[in-house]
């Protein structure tokens, strides 16, 4: 082992620092897209519901709700029913409307807290006495159909400049007219105009069955676990739909796996070139210590395996400390395909270097 | 009981027989030089026999202290000769990146012995054929061809090896240091080893040979065949 070290001293210690760079480098971006890709997560998570049962039949809305606890037990962090109706709407105040199509959502507030976190609302207006409301403030105001709720998108196109205190407007459906009561702004990354109401006011409105529900959101304390839940569920509600906050956002989720993918493609293209840069380096060592290294094959050596050793714990070990240096002084949510680069990358390296090696041997003859 | 053994070694080179030898033996413990034009086949053979060339026709069989080397993989073949072998050549082919130390150890280290062990065996061998304590730590380059000759030859018995091949071994020296370097490989004749050397130089035949063969051009077969000369 020593041999090998000898002889290659100053390109083992280039291919050290090359290999330290690549996989830092690897690293870093490896990082930044978990990062990127937890935050986003966390923020989806914080803002929508988690898991969504729509039921195609009516269903017993308490008793449904007790299953859903049965079930997921001390998974569960927050749920409650929902009506939902997408309508044709004109909303009017003066001169300013908005007609289109918009979802109405009906939340159920019998219970707090709700799959929407009132805490977390982006803009609260002021009401008449001019203090800032509370979360639970807003939520009983809420819940005593005082105030409704607009979703950002529906915010956006129609009211840009919001007004410093609650407004009231009339709310125009086919068949129906009410005045709503705009009370704060929902950032709930949804890309629809969503307009949130009491369930019961909702019901009233739809001229549905007292009680009458369309299904369940469901927040639950690791929100990684969306699949395994759903599952669970769907075992349970065999003839509902059952959707993850993932699926019900796909434009989102596809843009989150795109820039995974590209994160992915970048650590290759990067891997890619090291491994190239660590072999040219390699070879071209081979090639200028021939007579060294055919005196050494003479005296015995076997050039493979020695060289394969010391490239394995050089590779290894400046991955190693890329690897430690990224974890301990930059970000401990390194990637654990970092581990597999770790294994796989010295490998492949090891390989074509076998290439090159026999064909070397082949020559030293 | 012979060391070596060949039984109808053929070597051909682009459809030419380059070598074709019916049999022959050598002995455990003697010296052996075989001697030849340039072009017979001598480098042909010690490589053969060295097991660093091992393509040879069919049938072809060369039993080296028991073993026939030309069936051996690479790495058997390698551990073969770490464990084995030792070698001198005409240009003394040390690593000029080691020091003379560290060249002496090179068959050491393969062997696995430890490397404080290893450099005092190389510092007692280096002072027994005159090379001086200041120059231990020098790298080859440095040193006189007489000197680098001595270095090799101290690198070829370290390990203790049981045949050690020298082709053309004072091809490159002046008188004064061939005289010196036969002087010192007839210091390392013993019953265990046996050294085969390759040369045209008549003085390393007459003061070092037991056993002497020669390639000789034979004319109806148009190839060099290896003899014993009595």
């Amino acid at each position: 082992m020593s041999i090998p070290f000898k002889l290659f001293k100053i390109s083992f210690v280039i291919i050290f620092i090359t290999s330290f760079i690549v996989f830092f480098i690897i690293d870093i971006i490896s990082i930044n897209i978990t990062s990127y890709n937890n935050y986003l997560k966390t923020t989806f998570a914080s803002k929508q519901h988690h898991i969504t049962i729509r039921f195609f039949k009516s269903v017993d809305a308490k008793e449904t709700a007790k299953k859903i606890v049965d079930i997921l037990k001390t998974q569960l962090t927050a749920y409650n029913s929902f009506v939902e109706a997408d309508v044709d709407v004109l909303i009017k105040k003066g001169l300013r409307e908005y007609r289109g199509k918009i979802k109405i959502v009906g939340l159920a507030t019998d219970h707090y807290p709700i799959t929407y976190n009132f805490n977390n609302l982006d803009i609260r207006l002021l009401p008449y006495f001019e203090i800032r409301p509370t979360g639970i403030e807003l939520f009983e105001m809420f819940r005593n159909s005082q105030v409704e709720i607009f979703n950002q998108v529906l915010q956006k196109s129609f009211y840009q400049n919001l007004p410093s205190t609650f407004t009231t407007y009339k709310l125009k459906l086919k068949t129906n007219q009410t005045f709503i009561q705009f009370g704060a702004v929902l950032d709930d990354m949804k890309e629809i105009p969503i307009l949130f109401m009491n369930q019961k006011k909702l019901n009233k409105l739809l001229h549905n069955p007292i009680g009458y529900i369309d299904g369940f959101y469901i927040n639950i304390k690791n929100p990684e676990k969306t699949q395994l839940i759903k599952k669970l569920l769907q075992h349970h509600f065999k003839t509902a739909q059952i959707t993850t906050w993932q699926e019900d956002n796909p434009k989102v989720n596809n843009i989150l796996i795109v820039f995974s993918k590209l994160g992915r493609i970048i650590q290759l293209i990067i891997g890619i070139l090291g491994i190239m840069a660590i072999v040219v380096i390699f070879v071209n060592e081979m090639v200028k210590k021939q007579p060294q290294l055919r005196l050494l094959h003479i005296l015995g050596m076997n050039l493979k395996k020695s060289f394969h050793i010391a490239l394995f714990t050089i590779i290894l070990f400046s991955q190693l400390l890329a690897f430690l240096i990224s974890y301990f002084f930059i970000a401990k949510e390194i990637d654990s395909l970092m581990i597999i680069y770790s294994i796989i990358i010295p490998i492949l390296i090891l390989l074509l270097n076998n290439y090159f090696l026999s064909i070397k041997q082949n020559i030293l003859r | 009981m012979n060391l070596i053994e060949i039984k109808n070694l053929k070597k051909f080179y682009q459809d030419r027989l380059v070598l074709d030898i019916k049999s022959l033996n050598i002995p455990k413990g003697k010296i052996v030089v075989i001697l030849g034009k340039s072009g017979c086949g001598k480098s042909t053979l010690l490589n053969i026999l060295a097991t660093i060339d091992n393509e040879v026709s069919k049938g072809s069989i060369v039993n080296i202290l028991g073993q026939n080397v030309i069936n051996m993989t690479e790495a058997q073949r390698a551990n073969f000769r770490k464990e084995n072998i030792g070698f001198i050549f005409q240009t003394h082919e040390l690593i000029p990146e080691f020091n003379v130390i560290e060249n002496c150890t090179i068959p050491l280290i393969l062997q696995g012995v430890p490397n404080s062990k290893a450099i005092q065996m190389a510092k007692e061998a280096l002072k027994k054929v005159d090379i001086c304590e200041n120059e231990f730590y020098k790298k080859p380059n440095s040193l006189s061809g007489g000197q680098q000759q001595r270095v090799a030859v101290v690198r070829a018995v370290i390990h203790h090896p049981k045949i050690i091949f020298a082709d053309e071994p004072t091809g490159n020296l002046d008188p004064q240091t061939t005289k010196q370097v036969i002087e010192l490989l007839k210091s390392k004749k013993d019953k265990n080893t046996t050294l085969i050397v390759v040369t045209h130089d008549n003085q390393v035949k007459e003061e070092l040979a037991d056993i002497v063969f020669k390639f000789q051009f034979d004319e109806n077969e148009k190839i060099y065949k290896l003899k014993e000369c009595k």
